[in-house]
């Protein structure tokens, strides 16, 4: 079985601040980290992995210092790694970032599984699993939480919806989007990273995966960023007090009807 | 001498010379299976070495009992000396030795070493067989060995009495007081009868002194043998800087640690036969005191020696000098089914030989190092097979993991968020290096990750910033760009991430130029000191307790002597990475007895023998659910002072036994750990 899990680079927002002067990300010295749910996919793979057998490609866009969370996914279990890396596919949108990903998994081969994680946690977009879906014009079910079953030609798993639980049985090959509940990704052994450490990533230019520029970057992009900003919330509040409680509730009730609640 | 006795003589000679020969060789051909290790540079520093610790005694003179060593030690010279004489002038009756066969001071100076081997020897019996401390086994060894040096000392004695009852007098025996005694009971005695006493003493003498001579290669006391080269071969590193850094980018090292005794290098297996068993590491060792399986002395007295007998023995029959992965299909025939064979070759050296748990145990105190008077190297042959587990096996502990993500993830093994690092600094105006800009900066102080992130620790770190700060010091921090500077990390056995630790850390400290460095945490001190210069991190490393010295003395510093402080008496706790790994014990004591209203006091065990907090080598990570709190010890073992406080002056340590008191006091007999910082902030 062959597997490809689509990862990305991610700053630690655990550890961002907002400057409150210039009201931007303060990114200095920020640590990257591998996107918490592409970990989880890996994780997916490299259980399927250990049970039934399988190649494990991770592969992830951006640029070359990349290569550090790619190796987290080698020490992790992955068995290959591609970056692809060039001036011609940064600042993508969804659409963009998808559509090379999808490039580059032909360029791969004909993988049964893609697994990609929910969403990442600096764009909380979780379209770009979907569009490679759509670019390759494969099957796909998201938000996945279990994997029930694994055959050579279909998967069986347990997906979460807004309306409950579903239980998906899909053909190969498809794309598979995982959720947290899929299983806690495991601490990659020290012989694990040394050997990762020590193993060559793949790189592929736009070219090498016979990307048009038209269609990668930010030309090929249909959405742009135009401004980063920390929402303003308002807090007000007042506290009311009165002699007794009947004449609190209409303090209160006047309060509202002026504010037009009720 | 008759021809027939001259020819039996040459034979037993001959056959002992051999049979010496042969069992030394065999010991040497065990220790070469180990791996490659340069121990030969610097010859006069080693030499010096040897002459302090083997013919000076050093570590052996500072207990009262190891005074009777020295004299058994320098005896065993004299009477090595006066066996030349003794046996050449009755095989080669007309040659004269120059000395030892005419000066009567050697033999004077012999008797006395003599006389105090035999009543050494004496005190040794009482010691082991009625006193029986726990440290020293009972053993036949033992028992045989002390009946063989009567037996050389009293044959001696009597041949050479009677000789010289024979003689009338000799010029070299005027001095000699035994000689001179015995012959007295000899007076009177037919010059017949003399010649065959003399002649069947001497011959019991020459047996017994050669059993004794095939005998040492054979037991525990080849030490003799082994330990002056022991002392030759020590590391001349520093303590806290002799673990090895291994070349993980070295793509045909497969094997990381030690999980094969003979990947353990030649010097490590040699400690195995230097040990004399003197038990002077066990008695020291806060894991063996505690009751947790570890026992230094066992370790490396019996259960690696054992196992390296066993298997060398079968490795040096097979021809072979590894039993790794690359042998693997030579030795499959040798290591499949049940023969005795592949019983042994089959053996686990972790798991098997050394249990898990007294990997484990073991809290880097160094105090079996320090006290080792044959120097052996204990600690680092627990960190190799702590390195093979962590490493190849990806064994270890659950919570020591965590502590490693964390530092991975947020840069310490608290798990706080690095951007909080400098956050105790917040109102202190304290510079970051990074504020400071083309600023000169004299001293960087090395905060730690215990000293930013522990609310404890973060107190001593405030105390030493107003320190330097009124004592106008040049001075600036990190900041958020310092990471977790690997201690616990690589002396846990994880090497890799220790390695990107230090790469991190080093590159920011060039970076900023920083020439000198200035730390509340002995464990940062010790890896910034004596780790990182492997590295390309080559740094002026003080202990803050040492720096606040300093600027007293310099007069940077001046102390309000008139401040109201209570009347207090303090027992001092010496942390082991600033006292037996820099050997400072000095510097913290100097300063509690600055403050008025102190008294300060002394534990029983303090000094190079001091006892562990047991935070150290990782333990501060680890669960300790084997035998009872080592920090729970330390705490009763001060309380018996009856203090008012105690003084440490290590984040780990007051962590410790802040904790050991809450686990053995009721608030009211609490007492408070202080670092003394904290008093000298008070007098400025």
């Amino acid at each position: 079985m062959e597997i490809v899990v689509c990862i990305k680079q991610v700053p630690d927002t655990t550890e961002v601040k907002i400057d409150p002067v210039k009201n931007t990300l303060i990114r200095d010295g920020v640590p990257s980290i591998v996107n918490p749910f592409d970990e989880y996919a890996v994780e997916a793979a490299v259980r399927i992995k250990e049970q039934y057998g399988a190649k494990i490609t991770v592969l992830t866009m951006g640029p070359p210092q990349a290569t550090s969370a790619l190796r987290k996914c080698l020490a992790m279990g992955a068995d290959e790694a591609v970056l692809v890396s060039d001036r011609a596919v940064a600042g993508a949108d969804t659409l963009a970032t998808s559509y090379t990903l999808a490039k580059a998994i032909e360029k791969i081969g004909k993988p049964d599984i893609i697994f990609c994680g929910k969403m990442a946690i600096d764009g909380d977009t979780a379209q770009v699993g979907p569009g490679i879906a759509e670019h390759l014009g494969l099957p796909q079910t998201t938000y996945v939480q279990k994997i029930r079953e694994v055959s050579p030609h279909r998967l069986v798993v347990e997906r979460v919806s807004d309306s409950g639980h579903e239980l998906v049985s899909i053909p190969l090959p498809c794309v598979v989007t995982v959720d947290k509940a899929i299983g806690e990704p495991r601490y990659p052994s020290v012989k694990g990273s040394i050997n990762a450490s020590r193993q060559e990533i793949i790189t592929w230019s736009a070219a090498d995966i016979d990307a048009p520029p038209d269609k990668t970057g930010l030309n090929g992009s249909c959405t742009q960023v135009m401004r980063i900003f920390t929402p303003q919330i308002q807090k007000h509040n007042e506290m009311l007090s009165a002699e007794s409680d009947d004449a609190l509730c209409d303090l209160l009730l006047a309060k509202l009807q002026e504010a037009k609640i009720v | 001498m008759p021809t027939i006795e001259l020819i039996v003589f040459l034979i037993i000679t001959v056959l002992t010379v051999l049979l010496f020969v042969q069992a030394v060789s065999k010991k040497l051909k065990f220790i070469r299976l180990g791996a490659k290790e340069n121990r030969s540079d610097h010859p006069g520093k080693r030499f010096a070495n040897f002459c302090a610790n083997v013919l000076g005694q050093r570590k052996l003179l500072q207990e009262p009992y190891g005074v009777i060593h020295f004299f058994i030690f320098w005896g065993f010279i004299f009477i090595a000396l006066g066996e030349i004489p003794f046996i050449l002038e009755r095989v080669f009756p007309n040659i004269t030795i120059p000395i030892l066969g005419t000066s009567p001071y050697f033999y004077l100076i012999k008797e006395i070493l003599s006389s105090l081997v035999f009543i050494g020897l004496i005190v040794g019996i009482v010691r082991r067989w009625i006193v029986r401390p726990a440290r020293l086994y009972l053993s036949v060894e033992a028992a045989l060995v002390v009946i063989l040096i009567y037996g050389v000392i009293i044959t001696e004695w009597l041949t050479s009495g009677a000789r010289l009852a024979l003689m009338g007098s000799h010029h070299a025996y005027s001095l000699d007081f035994i000689y001179n005694l015995v012959a007295g009971f000899f007076a009177g005695t037919s010059a017949e009868s003399l010649t065959t006493t003399i002649s069947f003493l001497w011959w019991i003498h020459v047996i017994i002194l050669y059993s004794f001579a095939v005998y040492i290669p054979n037991s525990k006391h080849l030490h003799i043998l082994a330990t002056p080269f022991n002392s030759y071969f020590a590391s001349l590193k520093p303590a806290g800087g002799q673990i090895e850094p291994m070349n993980l980018e070295d793509e045909n090292l497969k094997e990381y640690g030690v999980g094969r005794i003979e990947n353990f290098t030649w010097k490590q297996l040699l400690d195995s036969f230097a040990c004399g068993e003197c038990g002077r590491c066990m008695d020291n060792c806060p894991a063996n005191i505690s009751g947790k399986p570890l026992n230094p002395k066992e370790l490396l007295s019996r259960t690696l020696k054992d196992h390296l007998l066993e298997k060398g023995a079968v490795m040096n029959k097979l021809g072979i000098s590894s039993t790794g992965e690359e042998n693997a299909e030579a030795l499959k025939p040798y290591t499949t089914g049940y023969s005795e064979t592949a019983q042994i070759l089959n053996k686990k050296l972790i798991g098997d030989i050394v249990s898990r748990e007294e990997i484990w145990s073991c809290t880097t105190c160094m105090a079996c190092q320090t006290l080792c008077p044959v120097s052996n190297e204990h600690v680092n042959k627990i960190i190799d097979m702590r390195r093979y587990e962590v490493m190849n096996e990806n064994n270890y502990a659950h919570e020591l993991q965590l502590a490693f993500r964390n530092v991975e993830a947020k840069y310490n093994p608290w798990g706080v968020s690095w951007s909080e690092r400098a956050s105790w600094a917040k109102d202190l105006g304290v510079q970051t290096m990074k504020e400071a800009g083309d600023q000169e900066v004299e001293y960087l102080l090395w905060v730690g990750c215990a000293g930013s992130f522990d609310d404890r620790a973060k107190k001593v770190s405030v105390a030493i910033a107003k320190i330097l700060k009124a004592a106008g010091v040049n001075f600036a921090i990190l900041g958020r760009e310092e990471k977790c500077c690997g201690d616990f990390i690589r002396r846990a056995g994880n090497e890799y991430l220790f390695g990107l630790m230090v790469k991190d850390n080093i590159n920011t400290l060039n970076n900023y130029k920083v020439k000198k460095i200035i730390t509340a945490c002995p464990h940062c001190l010790n890896t910034l000191k004596n780790d990182y210069p492997a590295f390309g991190g080559n740094y002026e490393v003080i202990h803050h307790t040492q720096f606040i010295n300093d600027l007293i003395k310099s007069g940077k510093l001046t102390l309000n002597k008139n401040v109201e402080m209570p009347k207090q008496k303090i027992v001092y706790h010496d942390s082991c990475y600033l006292g037996r790994y820099q050997q400072e014990f000095e510097a913290p004591r100097a300063l509690y007895r600055m403050v008025p209203g102190v008294e300060l006091i002394e534990m029983d065990r303090n000094h190079n023998k001091s006892f562990c907090c047991g935070a150290g080598g990782g333990r501060m990570w680890l669960e300790e659910d084997i035998g009872e709190r080592i920090n729970n010890m330390r705490v009763d073992q001060a309380l018996a002072k009856e203090p008012q406080a105690i003084g440490a002056n290590c984040p780990y340590c007051i962590t410790m036994l802040e904790d050991g008191i809450k686990d053995k006091t009721d608030a009211e007999h609490s007492v408070p750990v202080i670092d003394p910082a904290e008093l000298i902030v008070k007098m400025i």
